[in-house]
């Protein structure tokens, strides 16, 4: 029987780690958590609409599933038994995948993705589908609602991944990241969001977006719980082709040692452009003035590759989006967002010498990037994830109110973002203060391919310091 | 959406952005053409940041490989 953990509000609030404990203690179960789950799913769809598709009847039965498992001795890890809210791009088999597409209404896949393969095996509970701007490409306006601020953007293109951890309607989830789509909710949700090396994780099952910029990783409430999840979904995919071969690491090895000797660089130049606003600057120079005091060393450094970043995402992501997108534009052009089709038929009229031009950019900086932590030593880069909080959902378009810079609000959040996509490199966000408004900030760590684990070991040691990860928006549901 | 930062006049029309639509088999609506064309006037443009950079040593990337090699 059961002791104790019961109560709904307790079971949403644990982090995967603390759910794991308990499961494993026998002070709760994962039908418990799947019922707490899925109550507080009903609670608060209406306002905030994070998920596309929830299968609860095939979410119970596989609880039921991990309850016979843990309790007949077979526990196969931290996963086992915990909901995770799964990216509307990724296939589900058996299970609506409509990537927030008209385009795709209907579809249901017959066969998972790699990364839902790998949750499945780890016993996890897929609680449901989130929602996320139409095919990832982050230029429609999905109907997902901040809770921090209803009438703010909450994010994207994983928009419904961020939104469930805000709403605790969701212990982690997928997110998948082409320019920023897993930082950039992360931050606006006051979450922990890890964009992992390219081909860490296999796009095995995936929707691409952009073939050679797309990434599929962890978004959670905890730097650990983030470490926990990327263990159980990353490795190599013979399926995937960009899937890296490298081993994976148990990420949680040395989280706790600290940051005493590491050396973090910070582009002031790039990083703090006028686009960022006094509070994000205050609160990411807090950070970087808190980590120094930990031991670490703070180099002051400039990249300007940086300059280069913006230009050359867009140009290489439009054309390989167009790309993908080319036959089904003429079937079914009509079915796609009006905003979604123009940048694709945008995308369509970019010459190949640009797209070239691109590629070619895109070598330049990654040498730069590389040459950059080998001369300084660098286990690491930080600076704020967005320039702003999250903004209002009728000026994300327009030019910025707060300050003339020739930049619209959407055009500011990607400033930060597109460069660890270019070059491949990790980059996590975490949480680190909020706005006068009361909207969160994030801060980013960048670091070398394949090395998230010094990413988790800083951030861990930030984050044992602060409760920011744990503070939620006003109970707007009720 | 696009990103154009370059100070560029370009000024593409939309009976340009017809025939391009026409020679590349894109399907546009008539609707479509004159926010087609600004935003390709936009777009063409940015890529003219990247001439402040020499990237004569560098060949595009072919295939996406994260790793620093020595």
């Amino acid at each position: 029987m059961l002791s104790g953990m019961t109560d709904t509000k307790e079971l949403i609030n644990l982090s995967i780690s603390e759910a794991a404990a308990a499961l494993q203690s026998g002070e709760t179960s994962a039908v418990a958590l799947a019922e707490a789950t899925l109550a507080r799913i009903k609670q608060t769809e209406p306002t905030v609409n994070a998920y596309a598709a929830v299968p609860e009847a095939l979410a119970l039965e596989a609880a039921k599933r991990a309850d016979a498992e843990i309790t007949s001795g077979n526990y196969r890890g931290p996963l086992h038994g915990i909901p995770i809210g799964v990216k509307d791009i990724c296939y589900t088999k058996g299970i609506l995948t409509e990537a927030g597409s008209k385009v795709l209404e209907g579809f249901v896949p017959d066969y998972d993705a790699t990364v839902v393969e790998k949750l499945d095996a780890a016993g996890a509970i897929m609680i449901g589908k989130t929602r996320c701007h139409e095919f990832a490409y982050g230029v429609n306006t999905p109907p997902t609602r901040s809770p921090w601020e209803l009438n703010s953007y909450p994010g994207g293109s994983s928009t419904g991944s961020g939104v469930a951890l805000t709403v605790r309607s969701a212990y982690g989830t997928i997110g998948t990241d082409t320019g920023g789509s897993i930082r950039i909710p992360a931050s606006f949700n006051n979450a922990v969001g890890l964009k992992p090396t390219y081909g860490r994780v296999s796009a095995y099952g995936v929707l691409p977006l952009s073939w050679t910029l797309d990434h599929v990783g962890p978004m959670t409430r905890t730097v650990r719980d983030n470490a926990l999840f990327l263990n159980a979904i990353a490795g190599h995919d013979p399926r995937d082709v960009t899937s890296a071969r490298k081993a994976v690491p148990d990420y949680t090895d040395g989280i706790d040692k600290g940051v005493a000797g590491a050396r973090i660089g910070i582009d002031r130049e790039f990083f703090m452009y006028p686009g960022v606003i006094d509070d994000v600057r205050a609160a990411t120079e807090a950070v970087i003035s808190e980590l120094a005091a930990m031991g670490a060393e703070i180099i002051e450094l400039r990249l300007p590759e940086f300059e280069l970043t913006p230009e050359t995402l867009f140009t290489v992501m439009m054309v390989e989006a167009s790309t993908y997108h080319r036959d089904q534009l003429r079937e079914k052009g009509h079915l796609y967002d009006p905003a979604t089709r123009a940048t694709l038929q945008l995308g369509e009229l970019v010459p190949g010498t640009h797209y070239v031009a691109g590629l070619r950019a895109r070598e330049r900086y990654r040498s730069a990037m590389k040459d950059l932590f080998g001369r300084e030593r660098l286990d690491a880069l930080i600076s704020p994830t967005m320039p702003l909080p999250s903004p209002l959902l009728t000026d994300l378009h327009q030019p910025r109110r707060d300050m003339d810079i020739g930049e619209s609000p959407i055009i500011s959040i990607i400033h930060h973002t597109f460069s660890a996509n270019l070059g491949g490199q990790p980059a996590l966000s975490a949480p680190c203060g909020f706005t006068r408004d009361n909207l969160p900030i994030g801060y980013q760590l960048m670091g070398r391919p394949f090395d998230e684990a010094t990413l988790f070991r800083i951030a861990y040691a930030y984050e044992q310091a602060h409760d920011w990860h744990e503070r939620q928006p006003p109970e707007v549901y009720d | 959406m696009s990103y154009g930062r370059s100070k560029s006049d370009l000024k593409i029309e939309s009976d340009q952005v017809a025939l391009l639509a026409q020679m590349f088999d894109l399907p546009v609506a008539p609707d479509e053409l004159e926010s087609l064309a600004a935003a390709l006037s936009n777009q063409l443009p940015s890529i003219s940041v990247l001439e402040d950079f020499d990237l004569s040593a560098f060949p595009p990337i072919l295939r996406m490989d994260a790793e620093w090699y020595d």
